[in-house]
């Protein structure tokens, strides 16, 4: 029976009886119709309590399979809403199952949101922190802001930083004693103090030891390399755990901040070393962009403001990067600039150290002048023993001859000129020799006077086509020289107004003293002047503008480098077409001075 | 007395040549070491009035060549002698040095003269 969908009973109301009291209609699942033919039936207790779904009484077929049908509908529909009652209750405990979760996860939400504002507060806090401590560009500012930073924790005692510059020796930097490094020993017993510092062990008994005093709990933080945060705590216990907390939510943040603060006090002192270095050298240097902005500069460059601006006027046209020399006043720079790329705002950048180069030309000029005047006394060294003999021959047998000559004849005479330029020429060359060996050459106090007065005669016949003025003025003409060098110099400067006359002309020697402790002694003609560039290169070895047969050039810078051997000096003034004034200072001797009071 | 004077300067031998021919000497003179060498061995002088630099040769290489001066004596001139240029002084023996360049002629003469005894 429990295959069929629909059981249909059609009995007598005693049957029925029967099968009523022998089938347990309640188990049976199937629905059950009960068809009756006869209306007396009393079913009431049927359809109560048996498991019934429908009493059809009808004795028409027709009849009977309409409302066995209806009969079905019916149930079907009962099934139906009994299945859409059941289903619905678990639809109501699907809901009430997702309800309890969105309460939970609700819940849940509600509670991280909070947790998310705490850490977004602690987050700010931290930020903050930052903010402060990033201000910090010193080692004390730096605890300066840790200290603020900490002071909601009352119970906090000092705080320090310790560097380890050995393993014995460290400096402490504690705000409350001052804002410097103090140097300290480690104390004591504290042999692995830096191990015991990096692993934060024994830290209180450490500094209760340094200190000479009670110290509190500490609290650690390895900063870098051999820096240490120390904080002493009084917090208790329970206490100190939240600052333990607190302190290591700002461990990132010291660390980095201390860093920048360590390299930049790194960094400062290094560029204090350099700025030293810098200043120290005496030559100008100065760092530009390419606008001429100065960037930096050393203190050389503070003191020569003129360099620079002289540089920019001379460079601006042409390429900053080529050496340049700049003369300034009586000195001169070579600049020499190099690009160092793009330091400032984007622009080029250019390094120019000036350097002095007056001295070292002048040294240079100096040593050219020595190794010239080496090479030549050498080589007249050489000459004057080949003409040594010569001479000596010729002022021989003009002695010999003048010997046989009757006096008086002009044979005579002319022998008398042979043999004293003979003689002449020959102690040109001797005092030329002792001037070139350097030696020989005793300068001794000299009255300058007589000694042209008695020069001038010497020149008697080169001198007799032109007017002779002698003005010597000078009230002290002593000088240390040596007489017969001195002469040779009188002897060539007579000897150059002379040639430098074609006709007939004016020689005048003056002496006076431009100061009370100089002697000046001029040599003028009146001849045709000397071109303001040929003036520039008349004292220099072999310069000449003689013919050949008159000079060999060697004449002036013989006679600047005797002046000069004597402390003197040489100049000329010469207008072209009026004439030239030599003149020769020498330092007054000592002994004019005496005379003269 | 025969002397022998040995310069490359022509207007030096000449001057000695007259200066001690006035005085009664005869002078032959030779202007370089070689004539030098080969005046000496032919005419056998009393002196021997030589230069220390010549162009040949110098008084030393001269010296040496003669070897045996035969009762020579030897008077030696010098401009080098005695200063910085430095050559060495003659090895051999020698009468008198003179040095180059000469104030007066006719000192030289006496010098000379003084040198042969």
């Amino acid at each position: 029976m429990d295959s069929a969908s629909l059981i249909i009973i059609n009995l007598p109301k005693h049957e029925l009886d029967f099968i009523g009291g022998r089938i347990d209609f309640k188990l049976i699942n199937t629905p059950i119709v009960l068809t009756l033919n006869q209306a007396d039936i009393d079913i009431t207790d049927w359809i109560n309590q048996k498991n019934v779904g429908y009493f059809i009484q009808d004795e028409n077929v027709e009849t009977l399979d309409r409302l066995i049908e209806v009969a079905k509908t019916r149930i079907q529909r009962r099934t139906v809403i009994k299945q859409i009652a059941e289903q619905s209750k678990s639809a109501d405990q699907v809901v009430q199952d997702q309800e309890e979760q969105i309460i939970a996860k609700t819940l849940d939400i509600e509670l991280s949101n909070q947790e998310q504002n705490q850490k977004l507060k602690r987050e700010r806090q931290l930020l903050k922190f930052l903010k402060d401590i990033a201000l910090a560009d010193f080692y004390d500012s730096f605890l300066r802001s840790i200290k603020n930073e900490f002071k909601v924790f009352h119970a906090l005692g000092e705080i320090f930083l310790v560097e380890f510059k050995t393993e014995t020796d460290l400096a402490i930097l504690n705000l409350k004693a001052s804002d410097l490094w103090r140097d300290h020993k480690v104390p004591n017993g504290h042999s692995n103090a830096l191990s015991d510092f990096m692993n934060g062990k024994n830290l209180s008994t450490f500094f209760a030891n340094l200190l000479q005093r009670p110290f509190g709990k500490s609290v650690s933080m390895h900063l870098k390399g051999n820096y240490f945060l120390i904080v002493e705590s009084h917090l208790s216990d329970i206490q100190n755990v939240p600052f333990q907390e607190f302190f290591s939510d700002r461990q990132e943040i010291l660390k980095m901040v201390f860093d920048k603060i360590d390299n930049e006090e790194k960094m400062n002192s290094f560029a204090f070393r350099w700025e030293k270095i810098f200043d120290f050298i005496k030559d100008p240097i100065v760092m530009i962009d390419e606008d001429y902005n100065v960037i930096a500069h050393n203190n050389a460059f503070d003191n020569r403001p003129e360099l620079f601006k002289c540089y920019q006027d001379q460079i601006k046209k042409s390429d900053l990067l080529k050496n340049g020399n700049i003369i300034v006043g009586n000195s001169s720079f070579d600049v020499l600039p190099f690009e160092v790329g793009n330091i400032e705002s984007g622009k080029r950048t250019f390094v120019l150290t000036f350097k002095d180069q007056t001295e070292s030309n002048q040294l240079q000029l100096e040593l050219i002048q020595k190794k010239k005047m080496a090479t030549i006394g050498k080589l007249a060294g050489h000459l004057s023993h080949e003409l040594n003999n010569p001479l000596t021959g010729i002022r021989s047998m003009a002695q010999i001859l003048l010997n046989e000559a009757a006096p008086g004849t002009s044979t005579h005479k002319d022998l008398v000129e042979i043999e004293s330029a003979a003689h002449r020429s020959l102690s040109v060359i001797k005092n030329f020799i002792e001037f070139s060996d350097n030696k020989n050459t005793q300068i001794e106090l000299t009255d300058i006077h007589t000694l042209i007065e008695r020069t001038i005669p010497l020149m008697k016949t080169s001198l007799r086509n032109h007017v002779v003025a002698k003005n010597l003025t000078a009230t002290k003409y002593s000088a240390q020289v040596n007489a017969p060098l001195f002469q040779q110099v009188l002897f060539n400067l007579i000897k150059n107004a002379i040639q430098a006359m074609s006709e007939k002309g004016r020689v005048s020697i003056d002496t006076e003293n431009p100061t009370p402790t100089s002697l000046r002694i001029s040599v003028s003609d009146t001849g045709k002047g000397i071109p303001a560039p040929v003036q520039a290169l008349i004292f220099q070895p072999f310069f000449t503008t003689k013919e050949k047969t008159q000079g060999n050039g060697l004449g002036l810078s013989i006679v600047k480098s005797i002046v000069e051997s004597f402390r003197g000096k040489i100049y000329l003034t010469s207008t072209e077409g009026v004439g030239t004034q030599f003149h020769i200072e020498l330092p007054v001797a000592s002994r004019n001075e005496n005379t003269s009071h | 007395m025969k002397i022998l004077v040995i310069d490359d300067e022509v207007l030096i031998t000449m001057s000695l040549k007259r200066a001690l021919e006035k005085r009664g000497h005869t002078v032959e003179i030779a202007n370089g070491g070689v004539p030098g060498i080969e005046a000496w061995r032919r005419m056998k002088p009393d002196m021997v009035v030589l230069d220390f630099m010549m162009p040949d040769m110098n008084a030393d290489q001269v010296l040496n060549e003669i070897g045996d001066r035969g009762g020579s004596k030897v008077v030696l001139m010098s401009a080098y002698l005695g200063d910085k240029a430095g050559e060495k002084p003659p090895s051999l023996p020698i009468e008198l040095f003179i040095k180059k360049p000469f104030e007066n002629i006719f000192d030289i003469c006496d010098l000379i003269e003084k040198a042969a005894g």
